[in-house]
């Protein structure tokens, strides 16, 4: 059997390399269908593993023509854009076929299209990822705003188009230099005042108290920021001030509330103790300028993308990790001291615990990208489930966070210092999410639903690999045609 | 040689056997292909043996000939060489210490 063909599996480095000597070898020697599994192997592995080096040494002619890096992050992008348009018309297929009462495929189509914008972002970067907040902000609003129209109720989508909205004018602002970050923090928060006292206004025709104490809030924050920036105080100074303003005006709304419970001892006691531990362990004074500080500042924010000490970023996560379990501990302690009959900790918990979740996978993941897709996904599916639950919703995120999440197993299977090859991976990662969707089936007792996802799972394993075979023939075609 | 330059990955046997087949002697692939199933038993597919041996020429453990001819021949480099004894000399450190606790064993037995 003629195995020839199978050459154009490999990258076109590699085929530069080793291409006539390795025909040479399968024109003497007819293949076998294990020694085509085994170049199909090998052809996985030169892509997962580059095994030739595409500059330096001795280049050829032909090596002067590698792929840049622009193009396989539009390739990259453009595949994964044709991979969710065939997936979601799948979708909508078996949702119109069989489930035509609950159009739940729009829901993988929303979420889909969030994970393009950000992976968009990445691929065009425009004014620090500014483009790619603008997008997602349409993409997610959008989405929020429908669900919020079809199960009705109280208008709530209009705090994330608002809010969201502001956080975007002032990132727009930076972003296009025309502004300071104190300049913008104080933008923000003017606009914001605006949004708590003219929102409500507009929705129930009312002002709500507790709204402008937030409002007074976040102008202590501004506060705090300008005492840094113009006065030089120490950032335990601003804290303090930080915690004697909102501690002020936290009792307040308390003093002013219908509740009848002392409720800012709470928060009180919890963020003093972390207070009292920021005194302790200042053991000395930071001297640089309040403008150097935003300097600082600044730059963290526009280079997070960029490699920082790795020891560093894992010594701040470490603390991160020691503060959520101590506070969970202290906010743990105050819930059962408190003999409510909600268990309200866990509320701050879980919110952290996501947070804290995003920071592991941004510090610890070994590539940057794969990372940024599990926190995505993470925090992208508690904000979906809390959706649901607020809206009283019948588990609809189940769809996108099930298909957000096997994609990015997809994406973490790359990644794993596992010693097979990535069809194997994907082949295992099919079927172990399919017994798993199998038994969820039978622990909820619903009618049969489980495959559904499988055959789609499978349909998409099948695809994906059948585009990896496509793209490279293609490539290996126009190589022939140079 | 540091362990980190010798990591082959899912290669490591292959390369072994590569490096083994180039002793004293250049071949292409097909030739390595013949000689290590003689001298190990170990049928090599095509897509594993270039993948090990591209490994191996990155690594700068083995290098092509100059040749005329479409088949490629390789040779070890001195590098190779020296990687290869580590690489002997550890197995045989790990096979005599197997044998000698199987003899132990062998012996406490009634």
């Amino acid at each position: 059997m003629n195995a020839s063909w199978m050459l154009h599996l490999y990258p076109r480095a590699w085929r530069e390399r080793y291409e006539d000597e390795f025909r040479a070898m399968l024109d003497g020697h007819p293949a076998t269908p294990s020694d085509m599994l085994d170049i199909l192997s090998g052809a996985v592995d030169a892509h997962l593993r580059p095994q030739v080096e595409t500059s330096g040494g001795d280049p050829s002619p032909r090596d002067s023509r590698p792929t840049s890096p622009v193009q396989g992050r539009l390739a990259f992008f453009f595949a994964h854009v044709a991979f969710f348009m065939i997936l979601n018309a799948v979708l909508f297929i078996i949702n119109g076929l069989f489930t035509r009462d609950t159009w739940w495929a729009w829901y993988s189509l929303w979420g889909t299209a969030m994970v393009l914008v950000i992976h968009g972002g990445i691929t065009f970067p425009w004014r620090s990822y500014f483009g790619a907040h603008l997008a997602l902000y349409g993409v997610l609003n959008t989405g929020l705003v429908v669900i919020n129209v079809n199960n009705g109720g109280p208008a709530w989508s209009v705090w994330t188009v608002v809010t969201l909205g502001v956080l975007l004018v002032t990132h727009g602002l930076l972003a296009f230099g025309r502004i300071s970050l104190f300049r913008a923090h104080m933008l923000a928060t003017a606009l914001a005042t605006l949004e708590l006292l003219v929102v409500p206004l507009i929705v129930d025709d009312t002002v709500i108290t507790s709204l402008v104490l937030n409002a007074a809030q976040l102008w202590v924050l501004v506060l705090a920021h300008w005492l840094v920036r113009f006065h030089r105080v120490s950032l335990f100074t601003a804290h303090l001030v930080t915690f004697i303003g909102m501690g002020t005006l936290l009792a307040f709304s308390n003093a002013i509330d219908d509740s009848g419970v002392l409720w800012v001892q709470y928060p009180l006691v919890a963020w003093g103790i972390l207070l009292a531990a920021h005194a302790v362990l200042t053991t000395r004074r930071d001297r640089s300028t309040g403008s150097e500080r935003a300097s600082m500042m600044l730059g963290d924010l526009g280079a997070r993308a960029k490699e920082s000490p790795r020891k560093s970023r894992r010594r701040v996560l470490g603390f991160h990790a020691g503060s959520f379990v101590l506070g969970s501990i202290i906010l743990v302690v105050l819930d059962l001291m408190d003999q409510a009959s909600v268990w309200w900790a866990g509320w701050p918990i879980g919110v952290w615990l996501v947070v804290l979740a995003m920071h592991a996978g941004w510090v610890l993941m070994p590539r940057y990208l794969v990372g940024a897709h599990l926190v995505g996904w993470v925090a992208g599916s508690a904000a979906l489930i809390q959706i649901d639950v607020i809206t009283g919703g019948d588990r609809w995120w189940q769809w996108p966070v099930l298909w957000w999440g096997v994609i990015v197993a997809l994406h973490l299977g790359t990644i794993l210092p596992v010693r097979t090859t990535a069809l194997g991976m994907h082949i295992a990662g099919a079927i172990a999410l399919s017994v798993a969707l199998f038994f969820a089936n039978e622990w909820t007792g619903d009618p049969t639903w489980w495959w559904y996802p499988v055959a789609a799972i499978a349909f998409s394993v099948l695809m994906h690999f059948g585009w990896m075979l496509e793209r490279q023939m293609a490539r290996g075609g126009s190589a022939a045609r140079r | 040689m540091a362990a980190s330059q010798f990591d082959l990955g899912r290669f490591s046997e292959p390369a072994l056997l590569i490096l083994i087949s180039l002793v004293g002697v250049e071949r292409h692939g097909y030739a390595m292909m013949e000689d290590i199933a003689a001298f190990s038993g170990v049928t090599m597919g095509p897509g594993t043996l270039y993948g090990a041996l591209a490994r191996l020429e990155k690594q700068r453990l083995i290098e092509a000939v100059p040749s005329n001819h479409r088949r490629q021949p390789y040779r070890l480099t001195p590098e190779g060489q020296r990687a290869l004894e580590r690489q002997l000399d550890a197995i045989h450190s790990v096979t005599s210490a197997g044998m000698k606790r199987l003899r132990e064993a062998n012996q406490e037995r009634p």
